[in-house]
Formats: structure tokens, sequence, C-alpha cells
């Protein structure tokens, strides 16, 4: 981008050669000593001319000065006739008295005597400012330098620059005038070109939607569109000129760094994106293309370059950037298919949950979940659901990468583009696996409440007819004799009602209710002493490992722990049919620690007994109702399946905690947890 | 022989009621019975018994509340509470029983060795 346009420098010059064409033929007029001039080549006037010279010189009566002044009258005489600038020298009248053979050209005469028959003050073309501002300056006998035109003589108008001066004598009467005349029609229509193409240019630099600036090696702006003014607030460009680029800047230190090293690599073009200020104190973000101008010597001489708001997109790429980092890390799995399942996106919970990496299911259809345990028809009814622009949740159970089934809820959007065609859709999905086990745990639970209460209430009933049956019982038992048939017959009704009692007493433990009193029980010795106990009923094939520390006090009661322990032992006896090794620990901790690795922190101490066997193992069908009163896999007459609905109760009655692992063929173990004094 | 006492005996469960009343005759103690709390608070105060066995969970008026104003009005009445259990365990029963000053408890079904023995224990 050229700043001094080349016509400025071209008027510039040709100025400066009027100026010096004007001194030279003054003192050209001067030498001379004459008003008529004329061309070599006119036969009238070069004589008078000649002998004019040469008579002044014999005057003088020097004559190595005369041979000086013809030398310098020849050399000037050439100049005065071959210059490009033409000269007039008129009377008052405007009547021409001397010229040079430029006019001729210049005006488009043909003959030397067409210009002697023309008034320089009548040219009709003269443009009317000038000849008003020519009448005033002749009546003040001042010089005029101005632009006008005349009509040549095949028609065509030439643009002229005139220096009219104006010689007095010395009582300051105007003697006549000197005008030189430059032929500037050509350069007018360079200038006219120029202009065009300059207001183009112009036009174009504050049209286009960039901010142009170009700074010198400071820093400071010596230009600037509009676009540039309107992106930092101002009104103008011409605000910028002579201020730093750096002033606009947020952090000019980071700027200058970046031009610092730029200029010492010699990187003449390079973008970047910088906080500048605007007028108002407001921060934006713009991004700047950079040139860097070296000269010869590669010293900076310009840095220009655009300037562009990106505000908007890089408060919608940060806005984006942090949706991107809330999807990533969000623990519901998010994923993003085309109309026809195919997977375009998955954040790095959906990897977590699938075991997927996106590289491994991009482009692989959704399907490639599928667990084969819904229908046909369940998968139909989702499509239907999400094409027709609906959205879709509800519980699935899918397969991971590794083929272990698991369930999640899901839910499944549309995205529509503007036209409101549906482009994408979305799912939202969380692995529920371990939320629906807690949920079976809760309902386990609460069946089990149910079942305690609604045993309780039947026990408190079962209890008034018990009592009833075993008074009468009784009396008769005491007025019939001993010895009779009645009595025997008696004393079996006796025995069936003391089963039935111990029955209901039973029910109550798991119920919560078994009217035991808690006292404050020293645990180990409790447990130590019911294992003695049930040893002995072992076989000898039955190998038992105990590991009872002394775990200080409880509040309980000695008769429910020996029926957890007998209840558990008997229970691992039996699934290791007599043969195998059960394991027996007691110990004091501070926290309960579930199958699932999961520690919870309390602010209690526990009892934990841990009873391991290595049995049959429970079936996964019957694993969630092994604590449900009367359910049991023993066959009839071996159990009334209470004692692990008994065990659970107590557990719960003491505020403890109760649960199991348990692999086919490979074992059992319970862990209990009970709250330590 | 034991000694005899004038017993009233307190359910609303005629069976219990009646079975007692028998059990209790035949070791020799005079027996009265009242199907509720109201029946047997106008019976203490006419007949003034040694003892009450009573229930506490009754229509109408509970053993709680007999308990509660045979303490206020007949303190030297002495009160043996049994239960069978309801909403709350028969333990829990029993024990707000001898806190408002039941002498004993029994918790049902008991047998008649254990009520005799319980009665005996109350007089000693």
């Amino acid at each position: 981008m050229n700043i001094i346009p080349d016509h400025i420098l071209l008027l510039a010059q040709s100025s400066i050669i009027s100026i010096i064409a004007l001194l030279i033929m003054n003192k050209f007029f001067t030498i001379c000593n004459r008003i008529v001039f004329s061309d070599q080549n006119s036969n009238v006037n070069s004589i008078s001319l000649n002998k004019i010279f040469f008579s002044s010189i014999i005057q003088s009566g020097k004559i190595k000065e005369k041979i000086n002044l013809s030398i310098e009258k020849e050399s000037l005489d050439n100049f005065f006739n071959y210059s490009p600038i033409g000269f007039l020298r008129i009377d008052k009248a405007g009547n021409i008295l001397v010229f040079n053979s430029s006019i001729l050209k210049i005006l488009g005469f043909k003959q030397r005597e067409e210009i002697i028959s023309l008034n320089y003050f009548a040219n009709s073309f003269r443009v009317k400012e000038n000849e008003t501002a020519l009448n005033k300056l002749i009546q003040k006998s001042e010089d005029f330098v101005f632009e006008d035109c005349w009509r040549k003589q095949n028609g065509l108008i030439v643009y002229t620059k005139e220096y009219f001066k104006v010689f007095t004598d010395l009582n300051e009467r105007v003697k006549y005038f000197e005008v030189s005349i430059e032929d500037i029609t050509e350069k007018k229509r360079v200038d006219r070109a120029l202009q065009t193409s300059e207001e183009k240019f112009k036009t174009i630099i504050n049209k286009v939607p960039v901010g142009i600036y170009r700074t010198i090696a400071t820093g400071e702006i010596i230009f600037s569109n509009y676009h540039f003014a309107k992106i930092l607030g101002y009104e103008y460009p011409d605000e910028f000129k002579g201020r730093n680029f750096g002033n606009f800047l947020l952090n000019p230190k980071e700027y200058e760094n970046t031009m610092n090293s730029k200029i010492s690599l010699k990187q003449s073009s390079f973008s970047n994106e910088y906080a500048m200020k605007k007028a108002d104190g407001r921060i934006i973000w713009v991004h700047e293309t950079s040139n860097l101008i070296f000269d010869t010597s590669d010293e900076l001489l310009f840095c220009e370059g655009t300037i562009e708001d990106v505000t908007a997109k890089k408060n919608a790429e940060d806005e984006l950037n942090r949706l991107i980092v809330a999807i990533n890390q969000i623990s519901e799995a998010i994923v993003i298919t085309n109309t026809d399942g195919v997977i375009l996106y998955t954040n790095p919970a959906f990897e977590k949950m699938t075991l997927y990496t996106f590289d491994e299911i991009k482009n692989q259809k959704i399907s490639i979940l599928k667990s084969g345990q819904h229908s046909k028809e369940f998968y139909k009814k989702i499509l239907s659901t999400i094409h027709a622009g609906n959205n879709w949740s509800g519980r699935i159970i899918n397969k991971k990468k590794d083929g272990l089934i698991y369930e999640e809820h899901m839910v499944i959007s549309p995205i529509k583009n503007q036209e409101g065609q549906i482009i994408n859709f979305v799912a939202v999905k969380r692995d529920i696996t371990e939320e629906r086990k807690a949920e079976q745990q809760i309902n386990q639970s609460k069946k089990l409440q149910a079942i305690g209460t609604l045993a309780g209430g039947i026990a408190h009933d079962f209890n008034n007819i018990l009592m009833g049956m075993q008074i009468y019982t009784e009396i008769l038992l005491k007025k019939i004799s001993k010895s009779s048939n009645e009595h025997k017959l008696l004393e079996k009704i006796y025995a069936a009602q003391n089963r039935a009692k111990d029955l209901t007493k039973q029910i109550l433990s798991f119920s919560r209710q078994s009217g035991d009193d808690l006292k404050t029980i020293q645990i180990h010795s409790v447990v130590q002493e019911a294992i003695n106990l049930i040893q002995s009923t072992f076989p000898l094939s039955l190998k038992l490992e105990q590991k009872i520390n002394d775990c200080g006090y409880i509040n309980g009661n000695a008769t429910h722990i020996h029926q957890i322990v007998m209840n558990l032992c008997n229970n691992a006896n039996q699934a290791m049919e007599g043969n195998g090794l059960l394991t027996i620990e007691l110990e004091k901790v501070d926290n309960i620690e579930y199958p699932n690795g999961k520690k919870v922190h309390t602010n209690n101490n526990w009892i934990k007994l841990k009873v391991e066997d290595t049995g049959c193992g429970i079936e996964k069908k019957v694993k969630d109702r092994i604590f449900e009163p009367f359910f049991t896999t023993k066959s009839v007459g071996q159990g009334l399946g209470l004692g692990l609905a008994t065990v659970h109760g107590i557990v719960k009655q003491y505020g403890g905690e109760i649960f199991f692992t348990s692999e086919i063929g490979i074992g059992t173990v319970f862990y209990l947890y009970l709250p330590a004094l | 022989m034991e000694e005899m006492y004038d017993i009233l005996v307190v359910d609303d469960e005629p069976m219990i009621r009646d079975g007692l009343k028998v059990a209790l005759e035949m070791e020799g103690h005079r027996t009265l019975t009242a199907s509720d709390g109201n029946e047997a608070l106008k019976i203490v105060d006419e007949k003034k018994p040694h003892l009450i066995i009573t229930d506490i969970i009754m229509p109408e008026s509970d053993g709680i509340e007999v308990i509660c104003t045979v303490k206020e009005n007949n303190p030297d009445i002495k009160i043996l509470a049994i239960s069978g259990g309801g909403r709350i365990s028969a333990s829990d029963h029993l024990k707000i029983a001898k806190q408002l000053g039941a002498a004993g408890v029994l918790t049902k079904p008991f047998s008649t060795e254990e009520l005799i023995s319980e009665i005996n224990k109350l007089f000693e």
C-alpha cells in the first residue's frame, strides 16, 4: 500500500521543475535585457535578439565577460527554446511580446504568426475565478499561480498550470507580465485516473468487513480503515493516527513478545488472537492476520494487518468448550447417533459404562449393545416413538463389550434441524444395575418388615389361643389320672401346644418382637460358647477354624447370639454335607465393608462375625429369598425356613447389618455387623 | 397349703379369663373376673382383691389404665400384668406395666405352674 501517492510526487516534481524554469527564465531575461524573444528558427526576431544581446555585451566593455556571457546566453537560449514549459511575455493589454517554441506546441499553434495575434487575456476558456483573480492581482501587482485551460486550434482542450508574474517600473506601474505555462493535460488525466483508482481503493478498503491497519516499527498506527475504527468502538480511522497499536490491547506485553519473536524469526506472515479494549472499555477478542514488511537490511519497516471481531465466536467457543468439559465429566453416558442408529459420538462415561472406546464404537450401529433380553416389539416401540419426534425414556437391559449384561435408564431425544427434520438422536444413559440391586434389597427389607408385622399380629392372637388351650389342658391333666389313656392323649396335645408355643416365639424373633430383654453381654464368650455347643454335633469330616477375638460388649441377648451361631453353622454344615471347612471369625472393626467393596464409615464400632463355608453355594434364583420366613430349600421335615429369617430379624433388631456372598460349588460367606458398646 | 388370696382376673379373651379362673380356684384362690378395665375398676372398688391379674391390650379401657388407677387409689393391691404382644412386643408392654407399678409380669402363653410360682413370689 502506497501512502504517498505517485501523482503527488509527480506534482511536486513538476512544480520544482517549473520554479527552476521560471528562475532561469528570469535570469535569461535579465541577461538579455530585452523585451522581444524568439525562436532560433525565426528569421525576424533572432536577428534583433542577437543584435541586442551582443550590443549589450559590447557596451559592458569587458571581453572575458563577453565570452562568458556569450556561452551562458547560448545555453540559456537553448534551454528557453527547448524547455517543455511554454514562456510568454505580454504587455498590459495581453498582447504577446515574447514567446518560446514550446508555447506553440502547448496551445496547438502550427505557425508562429498565429500566436502573435493571440491576446492572453482573451482566452475564452479561462476559468472564471482565475479571470477575476487575475484582474485583481494585476491591479495589486501581485504574482499568481493557477491552473487553467485553453482550447487548442484543433478544438481539443489543454489543461495548463500558469505562473503569472508581474513586472513593474520604479513607480510600481505595470510594465509587462511574464507567464510560464505548463501543459498538465496528461498529468490531469493521470491524476483523475489515480483519483478514481484511489477512491475505488478507499471505498473497497472502507467497505471490507475487516479492520485494516498499518503501523511503523514502533507500533504507531499510520493507517486504519473505518471497520478498524468500528471494531474498536471509534467513529473515524483518523482517531488512531499517531496512537500506538499496543495501547488498544488488553495485554500489550504478550503482543510485544509475539511480535519480537516473529521479527527475530523474520516471519513475515502470521495469525493470532488477542483481547482488545474498546473505546467504552469493553473487552473484545480479535483475530489478527499480520504481515511484517522488512527493508533490504532486514529492518522492520511496517506491520500491516487485518483484525476481525471474533468475540461472539470466541464466546460461543468458550460455551462449547464448557459444554464439552461438562459432557466429558458427567457421570451419565451420552451417545449421539444419526437417524440410522450409527454412532457419531460417545462421551467418556459411555466408555466406562459399556467398556467400548469411542474409536472402537464410532460408526458402529447402536444395536451393538443389544442384550437379547428384549423382544423385537420393545425396540420397535422405541424407534417409532423417537422417529415420531418424541422422547423415549425407560429402563433397558444392554450388554457390555465383555458380554456382561447390565441395566440402564435411558432417555433418547431426537435432534432436529432448523427445518424441523430429525437429523440425530441423543441418548443419555445411567447404569442402574447397582441401583436396582439396592432397590431390590430395600424391597426385600420392606417385605421382611411386612411379614414381621403380620407375623407379630398373628402371634398375638395365636398366643391368646394357645394360652387358653394350655390352661385347659393343664387343668385336665391335673384332674385326670396320670395312668389313664386320656392323660396320655392329653400329654400329646400338651406337647403339640408347646411346639406351637416355640413356633410363635420364633416368628416373634424374626419379626423383632421376641420379647427377650437385651442386656450388656460379652460377645466373644457367648459366640465361643455357641460354637462349642454346635461343634459337638458336627461330624469329624467337617473341619472348623475359628478366630474369635475379644471384642468387648454388645447390647444383646445370649439366646439370640446362640440362635445366630447355631443357625449359620447348621446351614453351613448342611451345605457342605458334613464335609468341608467352616471358618468362623469374630473381630471388632470401625466400619462396615460391603461385598461390593463399598465401605461405610460410621461413628460406631462394629462387631463383625464372619461365617464361611466351602459348601455347595446358594443358587442365584434363591439368593433374594433366603431371609424370607418359611422359605427353605430343605426337604419337608428338615427345616421350617425360619433359621435365616430369625438371624436376620435379630440382627435388624440390634441395629446391625447382614449380607452374604456365595458362589456355586465354592461356598458361602455370611457377614454380620452388630453395634459394639 | 399355700395361702389363699382374692384374685381378680382381667382379660377380654373369655377362654383365658375363664381358664385362669378355674386354674386359680383349683389352687384354692377366690377368683373374680372382668372383661375390660372399666369393669375391673368397679370390682376393685367393691371387693378390694389382694391381687389383680390383668391383660394389657383390651378394648375400651386397657390394662395400663387399670394399673394406673389401682396404684393411685389402692396402692396395696398387687398387680400381675400378662401380655401376648401386639403392634409392639409383649416384653415392651410388660416393661411399661412394670414401670407403672405392676409387681410382676408374664408373657403369654405361660403354664399354670409359672403363674402359681409368680403369685407366690409376689406374696413372699
